[in-house]
């Protein structure tokens, strides 16, 4: 039985549900549930924020999916509620991070796992990775919605439109500016480090 | 390494990559997390239950059929409400749902069955059939999931022309608990009927359970159902009996009737002869 379930596709998945097979929700929630999490991490950038949009994100995903007309588009369909949650989660918390508190921030918003580095720890294990995560947390929300869609959950120009509620040409101007803005970032990063290494010379 | 080199498009584009599965690596769904789902889950699928069948404006028919199906199923236990976000198991309605309103068409009706109902077009203190609906029911397994086989049950609406009360007279033979506390009970042949009453809560759907109505609801004293505009506190007077095989239950709220003349109407139903 269990392996029936499991080689169902999401169309078929929410096509039971609908016909009130309740353990095909849970099917669609183990799927979906790792995405979603660590999305809602990069999008709101702290695990507790991450974790209620999850919660609210998967609460309205059940209420409202006994009326999603067409099943097939139910990747879409979740990643667009998902993203709206993020997006007014992080409108209301309305919380500008301030650049010198990004790293203790991001050490604080790990899950325990994370916690046990130090943020200076990181700095020193990998600072260039350390460096982009920290601008890509910069970003404006809807820079960062297409960047994390985009290179962390591999969905296409027109799946991310289709999850934004934008249009392909916006998702494509948001990817631009968004890789531009990094790496203007980063060029302003190295420069100041070159430029402090000339000091100390 | 230097930076410069590093920023040529296809290098940023995999450092970006790399970048966000190295910060996301470490972050996981935890199990409070996940409970704390489905334990919503769990009220919102109780409130599925009800409130996504419901119009906004329902009519008194449609209330009453519905309030008609929580009792059947609930009579003698913690109710759907309780039922549903305590221990995730009860039953909903489902499926068919086919109504007369003319005695004539009861035949109609009754092809739908899979039981032999007793029933009648009138009694004699004056109460006369009213309607009648068949509708499908579906148990719930302890995930909340619905089971396959759907069930269905025979509900006649029965009036007072005099006084404009109303009675149901639900029949079905789903293989559920029957029956709670007798206060009369009366002999029909090999068949005892038995006269209880419980204490009724209806409630509007964004209503909050008091501590008192949790204490009531845990001592079996109370049943609350969801689906009133206001909160109302009503008494449901019952007559249960199994008789061939099906069960029946009839009742009614805040009647005027007392208990031994709920038998006697009960009493003329079970002496048909089928």
């Amino acid at each position: 039985m269990r392996l029936m379930e499991e080689a169902k596709n999401d169309a078929e998945l929410v096509l039971l549900f609908q016909q009130g097979q309740e353990w095909a929700f849970e099917e669609l929630f183990q799927r979906y549930k790792q995405a979603a999490m660590r999305s809602a991490f990069l999008l709101t950038g702290n695990y507790f924020d991450a974790e209620n949009v999850l919660q609210e994100a998967f609460i309205k995903c059940y209420q409202k999916l006994a009326g999603l007309r067409k099943p097939e588009c139910f990747k879409a369909w979740f990643w667009r509620i998902l993203t709206h949650t993020a997006w007014a989660y992080c409108k209301k918390r309305d919380r500008e991070t301030p650049i010198a508190a990004i790293f203790e921030e991001y050490s604080a918003g790990l899950p325990n796992e994370g916690r046990s580095k130090s943020a200076l720890e990181y700095l020193t294990e990998n600072e260039e990775q350390q460096i982009l995560q920290a601008a890509i947390k910069r970003l404006p929300l809807k820079q960062k919605t297409v960047i994390v869609l985009y290179y962390y959950n591999e969905m296409s120009v027109q799946e991310i439109a289709q999850a934004t509620g934008s249009l392909c040409g916006t998702v494509k101007s948001r990817l631009f500016t968004a890789r531009r803005n990094l790496a203007v970032f980063l060029q302003e990063r190295e420069a100041d480090k070159n430029e402090k290494e000339q000091n100390v010379g | 390494m230097k930076r410069s080199k590093t920023l040529a498009d296809e290098s940023l584009e995999r450092e970006i990559k790399a970048a966000l599965q190295a910060e996301a690596a470490a972050v996981e769904v935890s199990a409070e997390a996940e409970a704390a789902l489905f334990a919503e889950l769990a009220k919102s699928r109780a409130d599925r239950s009800w409130a996504a069948k419901m119009p906004l404006s329902w009519n008194w028919p449609v209330r009453r059929f519905l309030l008609s199906f929580c009792l059947i199923f609930c009579l003698s236990c913690a109710g759907v409400f309780a039922t549903q976000v305590g221990s995730g198991g009860g039953w909903v309605s489902g499926g068919p749902n086919y109504e007369v309103n003319s005695f004539d068409k009861m035949p109609k009706l009754l092809d739908r069955l899979s039981f032999e109902p007793r029933y009648l077009q009138s009694f004699a203190n004056g109460y006369s059939f009213a309607e009648a609906h068949v509708f499908g029911a579906q148990g719930l397994d302890e995930q909340g999931r619905r089971m396959s086989h759907v069930y269905l049950e025979l509900s006649v609406a029965y009036c007072n022309p005099t006084s404009g009360e109303n009675l149901t007279l639900n029949v079905n033979n789903i293989p559920n608990g029957f029956g709670g506390q007798a206060l009369q009970t009366r002999q029909v042949g090999n068949v005892e009927l038995k006269y209880e009453e419980q204490a009724y809560k209806f409630v509007p759907f964004d209503y909050v359970l008091t501590d008192a109505d949790w204490a009531a609801l845990a001592d079996g004293s109370l049943v609350i159902s969801i689906g009133t505009d206001t909160v109302e506190n009503n008494l449901l007077q019952s007559v249960v009996w199994v008789q061939d095989g099906v069960k029946y239950h009839m009742f009614g709220f805040d009647l005027s009737l007392s208990g031994d003349e709920l038998l006697d109407m009960a009493a003329e139903i079970a002496a048909i002869e089928l």
